[in-house]
């Protein structure tokens, strides 16, 4: 099954992903046309901060399943397509009940107007997996904007084990006794980083 | 075992249907309700009642018929004889079964006395429902009175008030006193009365009596005063539909126990969702959790437990979400042991913790990161040392992550 | 807006306006740092770049992604393209100032000025000498304006170095000669930066990187030290002075003037025009017991330094000061003012009043300065405030804590002076040991570390360890508040330290001035230089910038690295996605310049680097010192 798959000591919060994300939910699939469209077209990935500074998360839809969001869901607006690989919302059916992102365990779901939604009517949002994107055979936008390769497309057991890191497997499936361990980083990197806890440290001192 | 009969057409009864049917394509599925319609999703009846959209019909209107059941509609159950393995209808006809699901719900529950006086109206049922909205849609009422201020209470209130009636509301304690802390609860009030509703309360709420010569014209209070409407709706509580059980021999309290795999006392008779008193997963307590989530994941382990494959049930969440107040509001698990909270504005994020783990939240306005909460929660994460950033409105899995990376918190997610 | 805002500094003022703040959700620069994280990656570590159109590219710095913008360039010459226009910047921040006080010198010259006269005629005579003019049988006016007029030679491109740089140890100049990096004009080394940084100019780290240094040698020795020297002429030079610190320097009971920013030469005239009868009068009859002007940032350094002026706060405190409901007026004139200033002020009765065409504030009152009406400008501003006095909310006012006694006006005059009119005492107590060596404990506060925290702790620990402390800018401030600031201070120092700063009377802390006043360190560490025959490299000196934020404190650090002076940052300046430029600067500069730079965010361990720098030099003269790895990290 393919999918998208997360390295975390790689992503440095740039937004790139957000901002593809959005322009690739948006109407007009272009950067600055799209900042003016109604509704405004809002990403389906969020780069969260970390505890300290300078460490960041991409955060997004694992596509579990089962799909806590999808038991719950009382209208059955959110279903899975037919090779069972994406959770969908239908914006159309969903009553904002927000049941869904309170099952959510990755905290993934977001609730905006949207243009699958009647008008003015705020429903939640939440990655599709560039369900479009990947029936012309193109990656997801948020992978293809990546270029520190925080976000990897593929499928999973391959990049389970190419992945740089073992963390990267926590995220992606969420496995509760993974081991932790980070894969040897640029020198650079590590200062940059480690600047970033030290001060996070120093301000809790 | 050749026939499955489900009494109740609810959610917990649907998924029991659609799991049987995966796991036996052949097994004969008997559904029974006494509502004239196909199954339909109580949470969605607000938005079908606003927007005319049939969104309560989650399954499609002819789903029973796709998945091979028998359902009849306008057919409730008088009684049950286990003895016999069968259930008669209110018109005589007998039903055996192999399996029998009672999956009745809930209804209404008034105290109050004059409660079985007609033109008393509730929100219990899409026929309750409807019977309510064709007087708002007649234009024959322009006042409304809610006795009783808990979650469904504050429902109706925010769905007359958007088709335009004058709603009073009673509240006896606070709005939503079950579900929400004090401090939750006054927002809650403080949006409705922007909303245009007005509350009545205290001793001045203290009702007693549904009045009127024919059918219902007020409500009398302690004080003696009689509060009139055009549409009077109860919205006191809730009672599961145990009548059926009579001389059944099946084991009740206020709500029918059953075990860890959700049967009865009597084998083959099983009990899911509004009608079953199950565990709280956090409390430990016993009680008819009334709420979609549970009704469906319990017709799917009753499912499961009758068609023989031995799933325990691991307990009920109590939880609840509600969306169209304006702001959001989120409420889920225990307020008890320690209480962080911060508050900005109309944005307040409550958390209790107990013995290093996090028992329960209250959420209004700012609603991020209520799944991870609720995960911690479920999961009885030891959130000791995250216990500052819960509260960080950036809180959220990058936090989660950081966490994990360090050795010193240990928060494995 | 912040509940946990006891974290946010350690000074006991901001932390209970703080509290204001978060109580009636007030934004804060904490509130919108958060707003901002995660900051972007790239940016944070030099590796995006928007200087053309085929861009704007971004490095990936874990080496898969793209290694080459569209020109080319690699990261090595990204980020040394972003640090040279950062340098600029500042650079051209402190010159324009500069420019600015020297057209006042030049009103004072050409006779068009009510508000300016010479006051440090000494000073001007001597600087007139420096310039090569002749000043006999001169009256003070034409001497102003020619020295106004070669100074702004300064700015231009005749020359082939600028006159200041006299004032360089011969060694240091030779070496810059060497390495080309000696200083010709302010305005052509900043134009040349902009120049050299356009997409397909200079395309070589190493090169972008020296002429860095020389542009922000013309800001040093340049564009700064005029403003310095210029404004002593016109205001006076520091001579020490008592004063006091901290938001209890608000007054409940008279009007409150804030004067914020950094050019000192609208001030001048407010303090003139705050004085006169006529506006005391008016303050009287509107209900307030008189005129309480108080400074902010640098232009508060600058009157603090000459007048005692009291001292409201530093960087993060100017939105706070707002808070205080007792603020009428604040007057700012430019650099290091946030515009959410005019937020702030929204919620309370406060006026912004901006004074300088080049620095207008959406929301804010604009009263454009002129030089040949000043005072008459100023006093329409005070009025202005007067006037703001009677929209004042009682319940809203809070003047949290008393203030704190502090010490300033230490010039380099003022410190010879102290000394005797020679600097041998210092050297010789350096020499003896009693006093290790002195550091620069300078820049700004930054939101990213606890406010104040590492100006205080730092300077703490140097005192402690016998290392006199200089301090300008937001250090003082930070540091007048902590109560280091006084002749009794020397308690806190360490025994030689002590004994020093009580024979001569003075605190182990010495205010030095504004954050362009970083120039009067310069010319005291070449007096001292000059004094032993050396060069200024070789000298037990250190700076540091712990809190920093502005484009100003990285042209400062270069130019102080590039004179010679080993400095320590707190923050990171935005070149780690080049390990190539973090080597230069932080290792290989060393043996261009005799200096290089460090980053460190904990002040104790920043303290250790210091310490252990000073005792290598110390050792380098043949003074008694230290094994610098015997002093053990925290």
């Amino acid at each position: 099954m393919k999918t998208v798959f997360v390295q975390p000591e790689r992503c440095v919060g740039c937004k790139q992903c957000e901002i593809a994300c959005a322009v690739e939910h948006s109407q007009s699939k272009n950067l600055y046309q799209a900042v003016f469209e109604k509704p405004k077209p809002r990403p389906r990935v969020h780069v969260g901060p970390g505890v300290y500074l300078n460490s960041s998360f991409p955060n997004k839809c694992r596509h579990c399943d089962p799909a806590p969001c999808m038991a719950v869901c009382p209208t059955a607006a959110i279903s899975r397509t037919s090779n069972q690989e994406i959770v969908l919302i239908d914006g159309n059916k969903c009553i904002s009940c927000a049941m869904c992102a309170l099952v959510c365990p990755f905290d993934v779901i977001r609730y905006y107007e949207s243009t699958e939604a009647l008008q003015d009517k705020v429903v939640a949002l939440k990655c599709d997996h560039c369900v479009e994107r990947q029936e012309k055979g193109l990656e997801p936008a948020c992978v293809e904007v990546c270029k520190v390769d925080a976000l990897l497309f593929g499928e999973i057991n391959q990049l389970t084990k190419m992945a740089s890191t073992k963390l990267a497997r926590v995220v992606s499936v969420a496995a509760a006794s993974a081991s932790i361990e980070t894969a040897a980083m640029p020198e650079n990197l590590e200062a940059w980083r480690s600047w970033g806890r030290k001060i996070s440290e120093l301000n809790d001192r | 075992m050749k026939r499955c009969v489900i009494i109740g057409a609810g959610p917990a009864g649907v998924t029991a249907a659609e799991t049987l049917r995966v796991f036996a394509e052949n097994l004969e599925i008997i559904m029974l309700t006494g509502e004239p319609y196909p199954p339909y999703s109580p949470p969605a009846m607000v938005e079908y009642f606003l927007s005319g959209r049939p969104v309560h019909f989650w399954k499609g209107e002819n789903f029973t018929e796709k998945l091979g059941i028998d359902y009849r509609s306008n057919s409730s159950v008088r009684k049950i004889n286990p003895a016999t393995k069968a259930v008669e209808l209110a018109n005589g006809e007998t039903i055996n079964y192999d399996k029998l699901l009672l999956a009745a719900g809930a209804r209404l529950y008034s105290p109050l006395k004059g409660s079985d006086k007609k033109g008393i109206h509730n929100f219990k049922s899409l026929l309750a429902g409807e019977k309510m909205l064709d007087e708002v849609r007649a234009g024959r009422v322009k006042t409304s009175l809610i006795v009783g201020a808990g979650f469904i209470g504050v429902e109706i209130a925010l769905l007359l008030i958007e088709l335009g009636l004058q709603v009073r509301m009673l509240v006896r304690s606070r709005v939503m006193r079950e579900m929400l802390d004090p401090e939750t609860s006054a927002i809650v009030k403080g949006t409705l009365l922007e909303r245009g509703v007005e509350i009545i309360e205290g001793n001045d709420a203290d009702a007693l009596e549904f009045v009127g010569s024919k059918s219902v014209e007020a409500v009398k209070m302690r004080s003696g005063i009689e509060l009139k409407a055009d549409l009077i709706i109860a919205a006191t509580g809730l009672k599961p539909n145990l009548e059926l059980l009579k001389d059944s021999g099946v084991k009740y309290d206020w709500g029918i126990l059953v075990d860890n795999y959700l049967c009865t006392n009597i084998s083959d008779i099983y009990a899911a969702g509004d009608i079953a008193e199950t565990i709280d997963r956090l409390s430990g307590r016993r009680y008819a959790h009334a709420n979609y989530p549970n009704a469906v994941a319990q017709g799917r382990i009753a499912a499961l437990n009758m068609l023989g494959h031995n799933v325990e049930y691991t307990g009920s969440d109590s939880m609840n979400s509600l969306k169209h107040l304006g702001i959001p509001v989120m409420a889920a698990g225990i307020m008890e042991g320690e209480e962080i909270r911060i508050r900005t504005n109309d944005n307040l994020r409550k958390i209790w913790i107990r013995d290093g783990k996090l028992v329960g939240f209250r959420l209004a306005g700012d609603i991020n990161s209520a799944g991870i909460f609720l995960s911690l929660m479920r999961r009885s994460v030891d959130i000791t040392s995250l216990k500052e950033e819960l509260l960080d409105t950036r809180f959220g899995m990058g936090f989660l992550i950081d966490s994990a990376l360090d050795p010193s918190r240990k928060v494995i997610y | 807006m912040s509940g946990h805002y006891k974290d946010l500094s350690i000074a006991g003022d901001a932390q209970k306006m703080l509290r204001i703040a978060y109580e009636n959700n007030i934004e804060t620069v904490w509130d919108r740092l958060k707003a901002q994280e995660p900051q972007c990656g790239y940016c944070s570590l030099g590796l995006s770049c928007r200087n053309c159109a085929m861009g704007p590219c971004r490095i990936d710095p874990f080496g898969d992604g793209p290694q080459k913008g569209v020109c080319g360039a690699d990261a090595d010459v990204i980020v040394a393209r972003n640090l040279a226009r950062t340098i600029a910047a500042g650079a051209s921040a402190h010159s324009d100032h500069g420019r600015d006080i020297l057209e006042a010198l030049y009103h004072v010259g050409a006779g068009d000025t009510d508000s300016y006269t010479i006051t440090d005629e000494d000073k001007l005579k001597r600087l007139a000498g420096e310039y090569g003019l002749e000043t006999g049988g001169k009256d003070t006016q034409t001497i102003a304006r020619e020295l106004a007029w070669e100074m702004m030679e300064d700015f231009g491109t005749r020359k082939e170095e600028l006159t200041f740089l006299k004032r360089v140890p011969p060694a240091r100049r030779e070496l810059w000669k060497k390495i080309g990096v000696t200083p010709r004009g302010i305005d052509r080394e900043n134009v040349e930066t902009l120049h050299r940084t356009h997409m397909g100019v200079d395309n070589d780290y190493v090169n972008i990187l020296l002429h860095s240094l020389r542009t922000s040698l013309s800001d040093g020795w340049g564009g700064s030290m005029i403003a310095t020297e210029v404004s002593d002429v016109l205001f006076g030079t520091p001579k020490p002075v008592n004063s006091k610190a901290n938001l209890g320097v608000l007054k409940a009971d008279m009007v409150n003037i804030a004067l914020h920013g950094h050019n000192p030469i609208l001030s001048d005239v407010i303090v003139q025009a705050a004085r006169d009868t006529e506006m005391q009068k008016l303050a009287e009859k509107m209900g307030a017991k008189g005129i309480n002007l108080v400074g902010l940032c640098c232009t508060g350094n600058e009157l603090q330094m000459r007048l005692g002026l009291p001292m409201a706060g530093n960087h993060l405190i100017q939105e706070l000061v707002i808070m205080t409901g007792a603020l009428d007026a604040m007057l700012v004139d430019y650099q290091c003012i946030m515009p959410a200033i005019v937020e702030v002020a929204k919620c309370f009765h406060t006026k912004i009043i901006s004074t300088f065409d080049k620095a207008k504030f959406t929301g804010a009152t604009h009263i454009p300065f002129d030089p040949k009406r000043g005072l008459e400008i100023g006093k329409e501003i005070v009025r202005l405030s007067i006037e703001n006095f009677a929209n004042r909310i009682p319940e809203r006012i809070f003047i949290p804590d008393t203030p704190t006694e502090m010490m300033a006006g230490f010039s380099v005059e003022a410190i010879v002076g102290a000394l005797g009119g020679t600097p041998e005492p210092l050297v010789d107590a350096i020499k003896a040991g009693k006093i290790r060596g002195a550091a620069a404990v300078v820049g700004c506060n930054n939101p990213k570390i606890k406010h104040d925290y590492g100006h205080v702790t730092l300077t703490r620990r140097l005192i402690e360890n016998d290392i006199l402390v200089v301090v300008t800018g937001c250090s003082a401030v930070a540091n007048g508040k902590a109560g280091l600031m006084v002749p009794g201070a020397a308690d806190l120092a360490g025994k030689g330290l002590k004994e020093i700063c009580r024979a001569l009377g003075i605190p182990p802390v010495l205010h030095m001035g504004s954050c362009v006043d970083n120039t009067r360190i310069l010319v005291l560490a070449a007096a001292l230089a000059d004094f032993l025959g050396t060069d200024i490299d070789k000298l037990p000196l250190a700076g540091a910038a712990p809190e920093w934020y502005s484009e100003k404190a990285v042209s400062i650090g270069a130019y102080v690295v590039a004179s010679g002076i080993y400095t320590v940052l707190g923050v990171q300046p935005p070149i780690f996605g080049s390990p190539n430029v973090v080597k230069l600067l932080a290792g290989g500069l060393d043996n261009v310049v005799g200096a290089a730079f460090a980053v460190e965010p904990d002040p104790e361990a920043a303290a250790v680097l210091i310490r252990r720098h000073i005792e290598v030099k110390r050792k380098g003269l043949g003074l008694p010192a230290a094994e610098p790895e015997s002093i053990p990290m925290p």
